[in-house]
Protein backbone atom coordinates (compact mmCIF):
# COMPACT_ATOMS: atom_id res chain seq x y z
CA UNK A 1 0.00 0.00 0.00
CA UNK A 2 0.99 3.30 -0.92
CA UNK A 3 1.81 5.02 2.75
CA UNK A 4 -0.32 8.37 1.61
CA UNK A 5 -3.39 6.03 1.05
CA UNK A 6 -3.13 5.62 4.78
CA UNK A 7 -4.38 8.52 5.35
CA UNK A 8 -8.53 8.38 4.61
CA UNK A 9 -9.60 11.47 3.87
CA UNK A 10 -6.80 13.90 4.36
CA UNK A 11 -5.09 12.26 1.70
CA UNK A 12 -6.00 14.90 -0.86
CA UNK A 13 -5.70 17.78 1.92
CA UNK A 14 -2.11 16.18 2.56
CA UNK A 15 -1.47 16.12 -1.04
CA UNK A 16 -1.95 19.67 -1.71
CA UNK A 17 -0.52 20.33 1.93
CA UNK A 18 2.78 19.11 0.26
CA UNK A 19 2.55 20.17 -3.24
CA UNK A 20 2.67 23.91 -1.43
CA UNK A 21 5.69 22.94 0.88
CA UNK A 22 7.36 22.06 -2.17
CA UNK A 23 7.51 25.23 -3.03
CA UNK A 24 9.36 26.59 -0.06
CA UNK A 25 8.68 26.42 4.31
CA UNK A 26 4.80 28.06 5.16
CA UNK A 27 3.53 28.71 7.95
CA UNK A 28 -0.58 27.47 8.54
CA UNK A 29 -2.42 30.55 7.05
CA UNK A 30 0.24 30.52 4.15
CA UNK A 31 -0.35 27.19 3.07
CA UNK A 32 -4.60 27.43 3.28
CA UNK A 33 -3.69 30.75 0.83
CA UNK A 34 -1.41 29.30 -1.49
CA UNK A 35 -3.43 26.24 -1.49
CA UNK A 36 -6.72 28.71 -2.87
CA UNK A 37 -4.54 30.25 -5.03
CA UNK A 38 -2.93 27.61 -7.00
CA UNK A 39 -5.69 24.81 -6.74
CA UNK A 40 -8.49 26.60 -6.18
CA UNK A 41 -9.47 24.30 -3.02
CA UNK A 42 -10.27 26.28 0.06
CA UNK A 43 -8.81 23.91 3.37
CA UNK A 44 -10.78 24.20 6.46
CA UNK A 45 -8.42 24.95 9.31
CA UNK A 46 -9.70 21.66 10.72
CA UNK A 47 -8.72 19.78 8.01
CA UNK A 48 -5.55 21.77 7.51
CA UNK A 49 -3.97 21.03 10.98
CA UNK A 50 -5.66 17.24 10.79
CA UNK A 51 -3.21 17.06 7.54
CA UNK A 52 -0.61 18.80 9.28
CA UNK A 53 -0.62 16.45 12.45
CA UNK A 54 -0.38 13.85 10.04
CA UNK A 55 2.48 14.59 8.14
CA UNK A 56 4.41 15.82 10.42
CA UNK A 57 3.99 12.01 12.45
CA UNK A 58 5.15 10.71 9.27
CA UNK A 59 8.42 12.50 9.31
CA UNK A 60 7.48 13.98 5.74
CA UNK A 61 6.82 17.51 7.22
CA UNK A 62 9.25 19.26 10.10
CA UNK A 63 8.10 22.44 11.71
CA UNK A 64 10.77 25.63 11.69
CA UNK A 65 11.73 27.72 14.73
CA UNK A 66 8.18 29.69 15.58
CA UNK A 67 7.86 33.03 14.27
CA UNK A 68 5.44 34.67 16.72
CA UNK A 69 2.45 32.64 16.96
CA UNK A 70 2.95 31.54 13.76
CA UNK A 71 5.13 28.33 12.82
CA UNK A 72 6.15 27.30 9.54
CA UNK A 73 6.45 24.19 8.05
CA UNK A 74 8.93 22.85 5.19
CA UNK A 75 9.32 18.80 3.21
CA UNK A 76 11.87 16.80 4.94
CA UNK A 77 13.61 14.32 2.15
CA UNK A 78 11.63 11.75 2.86
CA UNK A 79 8.32 13.96 2.42
CA UNK A 80 9.91 15.24 -1.01
CA UNK A 81 10.21 11.85 -2.01
CA UNK A 82 6.90 10.22 -1.22
CA UNK A 83 5.48 13.26 -2.81
CA UNK A 84 7.90 12.57 -6.17
CA UNK A 85 6.51 8.77 -6.33
CA UNK A 86 3.04 9.71 -5.75
CA UNK A 87 3.25 12.88 -8.29
CA UNK A 88 4.76 10.21 -10.73
CA UNK A 89 1.88 7.81 -10.00
CA UNK A 90 -0.68 9.81 -10.59
CA UNK A 91 0.90 11.23 -14.05
CA UNK A 92 0.94 7.73 -15.11
CA UNK A 93 -2.82 7.43 -14.18
CA UNK A 94 -3.55 10.52 -16.00
CA UNK A 95 -2.01 9.79 -19.11
CA UNK A 96 -3.85 6.63 -19.63
CA UNK A 97 -6.77 8.23 -18.64
CA UNK A 98 -6.41 10.87 -21.69
CA UNK A 99 -5.16 8.53 -23.68
CA UNK A 100 -8.28 6.29 -23.65
CA UNK A 101 -10.21 9.18 -23.42
CA UNK A 102 -8.73 10.35 -26.74
CA UNK A 103 -9.86 7.16 -28.17
CA UNK A 104 -13.64 7.69 -27.29
CA UNK B 1 -15.85 31.32 20.29
CA UNK B 2 -12.73 30.11 18.72
CA UNK B 3 -10.78 29.78 21.89
CA UNK B 4 -14.08 27.85 22.81
CA UNK B 5 -13.21 26.27 19.37
CA UNK B 6 -9.43 24.99 20.09
CA UNK B 7 -10.69 24.08 23.66
CA UNK B 8 -12.45 21.06 21.63
CA UNK B 9 -8.87 19.67 20.69
CA UNK B 10 -6.70 17.08 23.17
CA UNK B 11 -4.39 18.51 25.63
CA UNK B 12 -1.58 17.49 24.50
CA UNK B 13 -2.69 18.25 21.02
CA UNK B 14 -3.27 22.09 21.67
CA UNK B 15 0.16 22.04 23.72
CA UNK B 16 2.23 21.42 20.31
CA UNK B 17 -0.27 22.96 18.05
CA UNK B 18 -2.84 25.18 20.09
CA UNK B 19 -0.65 28.69 19.37
CA UNK B 20 -0.03 28.20 15.83
CA UNK B 21 -3.75 26.77 15.32
CA UNK B 22 -5.47 29.84 17.20
CA UNK B 23 -3.17 31.89 15.22
CA UNK B 24 -4.46 30.85 11.96
CA UNK B 25 -8.21 31.17 12.98
CA UNK B 26 -7.51 34.82 14.24
CA UNK B 27 -6.23 35.74 10.86
CA UNK B 28 -10.06 34.67 9.00
CA UNK B 29 -13.95 34.91 9.65
CA UNK B 30 -15.29 31.53 10.64
CA UNK B 31 -18.23 30.73 8.60
CA UNK B 32 -20.81 28.01 9.22
CA UNK B 33 -18.39 25.12 7.21
CA UNK B 34 -15.40 26.07 8.75
CA UNK B 35 -16.51 26.03 12.58
CA UNK B 36 -18.16 21.91 10.89
CA UNK B 37 -14.64 21.56 9.95
CA UNK B 38 -12.71 22.25 13.03
CA UNK B 39 -15.15 20.17 15.37
CA UNK B 40 -14.73 17.03 13.06
CA UNK B 41 -11.27 18.04 13.19
CA UNK B 42 -10.93 18.18 16.84
CA UNK B 43 -13.40 14.53 17.28
CA UNK B 44 -10.37 13.71 14.41
CA UNK B 45 -7.75 14.52 17.26
CA UNK B 46 -9.34 13.46 19.95
CA UNK B 47 -9.50 10.09 18.71
CA UNK B 48 -6.25 9.86 17.48
CA UNK B 49 -5.66 10.82 21.13
CA UNK B 50 -7.50 8.30 22.18
CA UNK B 51 -5.90 5.30 19.91
CA UNK B 52 -2.68 6.09 20.46
CA UNK B 53 -3.25 6.46 24.51
CA UNK B 54 -4.64 3.00 24.24
CA UNK B 55 -1.79 1.60 21.79
CA UNK B 56 1.09 2.95 24.69
CA UNK B 57 -0.17 2.73 27.94
CA UNK B 58 -3.16 0.34 28.11
CA UNK B 59 -2.65 -2.48 25.75
CA UNK B 60 1.50 -3.44 26.91
CA UNK B 61 -0.10 -2.83 30.91
CA UNK B 62 -3.10 -5.42 29.87
CA UNK B 63 -0.75 -7.77 27.97
CA UNK B 64 1.67 -8.40 30.95
CA UNK B 65 -0.85 -8.29 33.19
CA UNK B 66 -1.76 -11.61 31.69
CA UNK B 67 1.55 -12.86 30.63
CA UNK B 68 2.73 -12.57 34.58
CA UNK B 69 -0.84 -13.41 35.99
CA UNK B 70 -1.41 -16.57 33.69
CA UNK B 71 -1.62 -19.07 36.02
CA UNK B 72 -3.63 -17.47 38.25
CA UNK B 73 -5.93 -16.74 35.56
CA UNK B 74 -5.84 -20.00 34.29
CA UNK B 75 -6.43 -21.35 38.19
CA UNK B 76 -9.44 -18.49 38.48
CA UNK B 77 -11.29 -19.53 35.15
CA UNK B 78 -11.08 -23.35 35.71
CA UNK B 79 -11.87 -22.46 39.75
CA UNK B 80 -14.95 -20.55 38.68
CA UNK B 81 -16.20 -22.76 36.25
CA UNK B 82 -15.88 -25.76 38.84
CA UNK B 83 -17.44 -23.77 40.85
CA UNK B 84 -20.46 -22.82 39.09
CA UNK B 85 -20.86 -25.98 37.29
CA UNK B 86 -20.24 -27.67 40.20
CA UNK B 87 -23.12 -25.66 42.40
CA UNK B 88 -25.18 -26.47 39.22
CA UNK B 89 -24.67 -30.33 39.22
CA UNK B 90 -24.82 -31.11 42.72
CA UNK B 91 -28.15 -28.96 42.81
CA UNK B 92 -29.55 -31.47 40.18
CA UNK B 93 -27.95 -34.58 41.86
CA UNK B 94 -29.80 -33.55 45.25
CA UNK B 95 -33.12 -32.96 43.33
CA UNK B 96 -32.83 -35.76 41.30
CA UNK B 97 -32.26 -38.15 44.43
CA UNK B 98 -35.12 -36.55 46.89
CA UNK B 99 -37.70 -36.26 44.29
CA UNK B 100 -36.79 -39.05 41.89
CA UNK B 101 -36.65 -37.13 38.21
CA UNK B 102 -34.50 -35.70 36.40
CA UNK B 103 -34.20 -31.66 36.65
CA UNK B 104 -34.07 -30.16 33.01
CA UNK B 105 -30.77 -28.18 32.36
CA UNK B 106 -30.76 -24.76 32.80
CA UNK B 107 -31.23 -22.34 29.87
CA UNK B 108 -28.77 -19.23 31.20
CA UNK B 109 -25.27 -19.23 31.84
CA UNK B 110 -22.99 -21.96 30.57
CA UNK B 111 -25.42 -24.27 30.04
CA UNK B 112 -27.34 -22.38 27.55
CA UNK B 113 -24.43 -22.79 25.05
CA UNK B 114 -25.51 -26.62 24.90
CA UNK B 115 -29.04 -25.54 24.43
CA UNK B 116 -28.31 -23.11 21.83
CA UNK B 117 -26.30 -25.59 19.57
CA UNK B 118 -29.26 -28.32 19.70
CA UNK B 119 -32.05 -25.15 18.55
CA UNK B 120 -28.84 -22.91 16.39
CA UNK B 121 -30.31 -22.97 12.93
CA UNK B 122 -26.87 -21.84 11.68
CA UNK B 123 -24.48 -24.54 13.38
CA UNK B 124 -21.54 -22.88 11.06
CA UNK B 125 -22.08 -19.28 12.44
CA UNK B 126 -22.09 -20.10 16.26
CA UNK B 127 -20.43 -17.45 17.97
CA UNK B 128 -20.16 -19.96 20.92
CA UNK B 129 -18.02 -22.43 19.39
CA UNK B 130 -15.04 -20.99 20.42
CA UNK B 131 -15.82 -20.89 23.90
CA UNK B 132 -17.77 -24.18 23.76
CA UNK B 133 -15.03 -26.95 22.53
CA UNK B 134 -12.41 -26.25 25.96
CA UNK B 135 -15.50 -26.17 27.82
CA UNK B 136 -16.74 -29.61 26.60
CA UNK B 137 -13.29 -31.32 27.20
CA UNK B 138 -13.35 -29.68 30.60
CA UNK B 139 -16.57 -31.08 31.62
CA UNK B 140 -15.77 -34.36 29.75
CA UNK B 141 -12.56 -34.57 32.54
CA UNK B 142 -14.98 -33.02 35.04
CA UNK B 143 -17.58 -36.37 34.71
CA UNK B 144 -14.37 -38.81 34.27
CA UNK B 145 -13.20 -38.08 37.28
CA UNK B 146 -16.52 -37.90 39.18
CA UNK B 147 -18.03 -41.62 37.01
CA UNK B 148 -14.24 -42.49 38.55
CA UNK B 149 -15.23 -41.90 42.17
CA UNK B 150 -19.15 -42.28 42.35
CA UNK B 151 -20.50 -44.87 41.64
CA UNK B 152 -24.33 -45.02 41.95
CA UNK B 153 -26.59 -48.00 42.79
CA UNK B 154 -27.91 -50.23 40.02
Amino acid sequence: MHDLDQFGRFLEPALLILVSLAGGPKHGYAIMDDIAQVCQVRLGPGTLYGALTRLEDQGWIEALAADQRRRPYQLTDMGSRMLHQHLARVQQVTGIGFQRLGRV
Amino acid sequence: MKRWLVRLYPRAWRQRYGEEFQAVLDQQVLTIRDVVDIVRGAGDAQRTAFAHAFRDHFMPTFLLTIRQRSRQLLLALVLVYSTGYGTARATEFLVHTTTNRYTPRSTHGIHALYTYEMYNPYPDMNPWEIAYWPLCMLESVTWMLVDSIYQPAA
